[in-house]
């Protein structure tokens, strides 16, 4: 069979190329020997160590995330083939857009208003509880792209901030 | 001494969904009882629907017109020959109205008594009937004024930090802690508005704040027959934004001689609220040992999501005895026979983002694997493949470990977290492990602040070794129909039937 790689980028914005083959899995110089428990449990060792320790992980890929939980640890890749832009989920911290479908219960942002970081500029509702989204950034308000009241979805752009 | 004829019931409607409406449904098994599950139009293939013996629609997924809709649950019971209803907790379970319209329908509400419920549901006559009984409470007050320049005066008069609260509230919903030199009144606002979203009732209270206050709670419970005991304690000090997330029995700061002080306090109190079946009575706790101080917080007239932790400490099953009690019969238990023994500790698994304020997730779990050994229980109402929703409670299981001892707990449950993959959305789990082996949650030093005192470091991202890194290249969109033939000496079948990966069905 032949080689397979996959590039994944971590949170903290580290690339990584993993080469599959044969039962065996390369990342970052490390090869390591897998079997495929089903369809999300892979079970590994180091392959050139004899008393290595052994690591049972859980894994499943959806919209160009990849999902690993290793003993109690939950870390998410992006794909590098999708651009790494992700289609659902949180959007990323100091993002603008809406994190999950939610109500716009109040818009304390105006276009043209200078803001500070940190400052609320949206109030959602979901879940019976109020998300403030707040400025990323120091900048000014150039735009508001939702209404009060107005059902959100994840990753809809709310305001858009000018640095 | 009031003596009740026996009420008996064969069939019962859980008016719930998620974990608490599949325990209640097992619970239904275990005692002969048929059990009849409700759903919204987002919960038809739920597995509380699916492990029920009859289920009825309720309506659409907004809550106000499925697990809110009075009316529609009453029909359901009616059309399904129910003969009684168990509201579990949230929803309608302290709603005086609900328990009240059961009655009304000829049905039996399992839990207490409508009226009681009203009265404990207003923090004003709960609190004033407390102190009539001798039951000591936090200073603070519903102003009469309910302006924000009202609200402010009361907090002014009550003294700085103060929490403002929803009157008609609970479970943390619109509540706010106002600082000295803070401007209150976006607070008031934002506690108003969430109240009036949570409860359509945005009455506000406001009471004194006790500096690192422990919550303690005390498990009652009363027959129809004058017999009314305590259960001991649950420490739920463990919080983020005012909800509870790990809770035990018992708890590290409560001596013998303060667990009898406040467990004849919370009888007192129950006594004084007429109270039959179910419920807690809510400490604040001040200080450390005997001398420690005690305050009536508030008395929750139902099950708690926390109730598995005082089942397993105290070897005693809540559900069936509400059962018992509902048909009229006696407490299963004497206040002598009763002890306590071991130690619990149970996670709330939720779907959020501790990194992002803890902000709720939506997503499918594209893995869900629960952990299982000796001491080790899983409430829940979900299985692999499920999707977790917006319109509800963004809990997704409880973990309850139990040991001899509460080291042995903490280590269980640490131990089972490590086996407890989620996937597909962010949950607290691996935040909880942090918290478990927290040096100040080790040595029992916990407060209801806590949580944010140590936010950053709680939630620190941790860069993946690389063995993660290498099965991250092995992930597979779940369910894919080539998954198989792009991998290697491949051991498993087809991707995961959800029926197949269902867990502890008929358990």
């Amino acid at each position: 069979m032949a080689d397979r790689t996959v590039s994944l980028r971590d949170a903290q914005g580290t690339e990584y190329r993993i080469v599959i083959s044969e039962g065996r899995v390369t990342a970052g110089e490390v090869e390591f020997r897998f079997q495929q428990i089903d369809s999300a449990t892979v079970w590994l060792r180091p392959a050139d160590e004899m008393s290595a320790r052994q690591t049972l992980a859980y894994t499943a890929a959806s919209a160009g995330v990849h999902w690993v939980f290793v003993n109690g640890e939950v870390y998410r890749f992006d794909a590098e083939q999708t651009g790494g832009r992700r289609k659902r989920g949180v959007a990323a911290a100091g993002s603008l857009a809406a994190p999950m479908p939610a109500t716009v219960r109040r818009i304390e942002a105006k276009p043209g208003q200078a803001v500070r970081r940190g400052d609320v500029l949206i109030v959602l509702e979901a879940m019976k509880m109020e998300l403030p989204v707040r400025a990323p950034a120091d900048g000014t308000i150039a735009r508001v792209n939702c209404r009060e009241g107005e059902l959100v979805q994840p990753g809809q752009e709310l305001a858009e901030l000018q640095p | 001494m009031a003596t009740e004829p026996p009420r008996r019931f064969s069939r019962v409607l859980v008016a719930n969904r998620g974990e608490i409406a599949v325990r209640l449904i097992r619970g239904c098994r275990e005692a002969g009882l048929e059990s009849v599950a409700v759903y919204s139009d987002a919960d038809e293939r739920a597995m509380h629907v699916r492990l029920a013996d009859h289920s009825e629609r309720l309506g659409p997924a907004a809550p106000s017109e499925s697990y809110l809709n009075i009316d529609a649950i009453i029909a359901a019971a009616h059309r399904s020959g129910a003969e009684a209803v168990h509201p579990g907790y949230g929803f309608l379970s302290e709603r005086g109205a609900f328990a009240r319209a059961v009655e009304s329908a000829g049905l039996i509400f399992i839990g207490p008594p409508a009226e009681v419920i009203e009265r404990m549901g207003s923090k004003i006559g709960a609190r004033e009937l407390m102190a009539g009984a001798g039951v000591p409470i936090v200073p603070g007050e519903t102003p009469a004024d309910q302006s924000d320049a009202g609200i402010a005066a009361a907090a002014l008069r009550l003294g700085y930090p103060v929490l403002i609260k929803a009157s008609a509230g609970g479970g943390g919903k619109g509540m706010r802690t106002v600082q000295a030199g803070e401007d209150p009144r976006p607070l008031i606002q934002g506690a108003r508005r969430e109240a009036v979203a949570a409860f359509g009732d945005g009455t506000l209270y406001v009471e004194r704040l006790i500096d690192r206050p422990r919550h303690v709670e005390i498990q009652i419970f009363g027959d129809g027959h004058g017999q009314i005991v305590h259960v001991f304690e649950r420490e739920c000090s463990l919080q983020r934004r005012h909800q509870k997330i790990i809770e035990e029995s018992p708890s590290p700061a409560v001596t013998r001689d303060l667990r009898a002080r406040m467990g004849a306090a919370a009888v007192a109190a129950a006594r004084a609220a007429g109270y039959r079946n179910a419920g807690t009575v809510e400490f604040l706790v001040e200080g450390t040992g005997d001398g420690a101080r005690f305050y009536f917080l508030e008395m929750n007239t139902r099950l708690q999501v926390e109730h598995a932790v005082t089942e397993m400490v105290a070897n005693v099953d809540l559900v069936q005895a509400q059962f018992r009690v509902a048909a009229g019969e006696r407490l299963p238990w004497t206040q002598e026979q009763l002890i306590q023994r071991g130690h619990a500790i149970e996670c709330r698994v939720y779907a959020e983002d501790p990194a992002e304020a803890f902000l709720p997730q939506a997503g499918k779990l594209l893995v869900y694997r629960e952990p299982a050994g000796p001491g080790i229980r899983v409430d829940s109402g979900v299985v692999e493949g499920d999707e977790i929703g917006v319109n509800y409670d963004p809990l997704v299981a409880k973990l309850i470990a139990f040991a001899e001892n509460r080291d042995g707990a903490l280590a269980r449950a640490a131990a089972a977290l490590r086996s407890f993959p989620i996937l597909g959305i962010r949950t607290n789990v691996p935040f909880m492990l942090r918290l478990l082996e927290h040096p100040d949650v080790r040595s029992g030093a916990v407060h209801t602040g806590l949580i944010a005192d140590h936010h950053a470091a709680l939630t620190a991202a941790v860069r993946p070794p690389l063995e993660a890194v290498a099965a991250a290249g092995l992930g597979q969109p779940a369910g894919s129909p080539n998954a198989a033939a792009a991998i290697g000496d491949r051991a498993g079948g087809a991707a995961p039937d959800p029926w197949n990966t269902l867990r502890g069905w008929g358990r």
